[in-house]
């Protein structure tokens, strides 16, 4: 019977201690409602051209010889950082590093580097970098299911002299860190 | 024996404890995301009819108005206003290849004014005609990478004016094409 009654206590102990213990789950996604894959549509270059898409305007400035059909701003795709969990996983201080990377840094066409834009979060550094951009937020006030940060990605297009009329497809991974 | 098992017991929740709370969420989250750009054919063209408004004439005296004639870039037909004649020759739209990217609207510009060869005489008006285009000044590359417009204008002829048995052409003028 007192052994029962330990392994009560000692149960009810661990399931406190896991509920402490648990930290809050940092996710990244696509904002809702807005692109989640920059396109730049179609594009004429003759010699090595940037097209350079700011990551707050989504305006488009051309380097080189390139022009680009149609030449009006695109819709950069926004990120939002979001901690979740059960219980109130979020209200300690969690630092969440978010990097940026350019899968390639050669080829057909490929991000020579990214611009970021944050609309909302706590910053305590960055953006920096160049073709992989670091950027980190404090998730100290973020609410269970809260949204950390928001963020838009901005990036410079590289065309080299590439066969005509071919598609490519530049890619970038971002992963959030939570320390 | 009953002070051994919890301790076994302690030991294991203690552990299951602390590996739950280190693992309880994952240290990273990652998402790609993959853009796209197609590059496009550099467009371009060539003429193959030189715009040509035939042979015509314009006779003197009182009856003589200045006069003016006009080729419809459409069908390459020739309309007269005032006192001018039509006579024979080949007179023709001016016609271009347009080679690009497929599918693709393209603007055209082209110049107020120029004078023909071989009576320099006064050219205006320059019209577009493309048959897949969307407006007066535009075309459309179609699905084979490949255009063929038209090009009109109107030429002003004057008193005792005659092209003889010469067709009165504009060899020289520039079309500009750019995609939009």
């Amino acid at each position: 019977m007192a052994m029962v009654r330990a392994i009560h206590v000692l149960a009810a102990a661990v399931s406190v201690m896991f509920g402490a213990a648990q930290a809050g789950v940092i996710t990244i996604a696509p904002s809702p409602g807005v692109a989640n894959t920059p396109n730049l549509g179609k594009v004429v270059a003759t010699a090595i051209s940037t097209f350079r898409v700011d990551a707050a305007s989504g305006i488009v400035t051309e380097t080189g010889t390139a022009i680009r059909i149609p030449s009006s701003s695109v819709t950069t795709p926004q990120y939002t950082v979001t901690c979740t969990g059960s219980g109130n996983p979020c209200n300690t201080s969690k630092l969440v590093t978010v990097t940026i990377q350019a899968n390639t840094t050669s080829g057909p066409a490929f991000f020579a580097a990214l611009n970021v834009s944050v609309a909302s979060g706590t910053l305590t550094s960055g953006p920096t970098g160049q073709n992989t951009q670091t950027v980190s937020f404090i998730a100290k006030s973020a609410a269970p299911g809260g949204t950390v940060a928001v963020f838009n990605v901005g990036m410079d297009v590289t065309i080299p002299a590439t066969p005509i009329g071919s598609k490519q497809t530049p890619a970038y991974t971002i992963t959030t860190t939570n320390n | 024996m009953l002070q051994t098992i919890p301790r076994r017991i302690l030991a294991a929740l203690l552990a299951g404890a602390l590996s739950g709370g280190t693992a309880a969420g994952p240290p990273s989250a990652s998402w790609t995301a993959t853009g796209s750009v197609t590059i496009s054919q550099t467009i371009s063209t060539s003429r193959t009819l030189i715009l040509n408004f035939g042979q015509f004439k314009n006779g003197g005296g009182n009856a003589c108005t200045p006069s003016t004639i006009t080729l419809e870039p459409r069908t390459g037909a020739r309309r007269t206003t005032g006192s001018v004649s039509l006579a024979g020759g080949a007179a023709t739209f001016g016609a271009y290849a347009i080679t690009g990217a497929a599918n693709s609207v393209y603007g055209v510009s082209l110049p107020e004014a120029t004078v023909s060869l071989p009576h320099a005489l006064k050219v205006t008006d320059f019209r577009f005609y493309s048959a897949a285009g969307n407006s007066a000044m535009t075309g459309r590359i179609g699905p084979g990478g490949s255009d063929t417009p038209h090009v009109g204008a109107t030429i002003s002829v004057p008193c005792d004016f005659d092209t003889g048995n010469g067709n009165e052409v504009v060899p020289s003028f520039t079309l500009t094409v750019t995609y939009q």
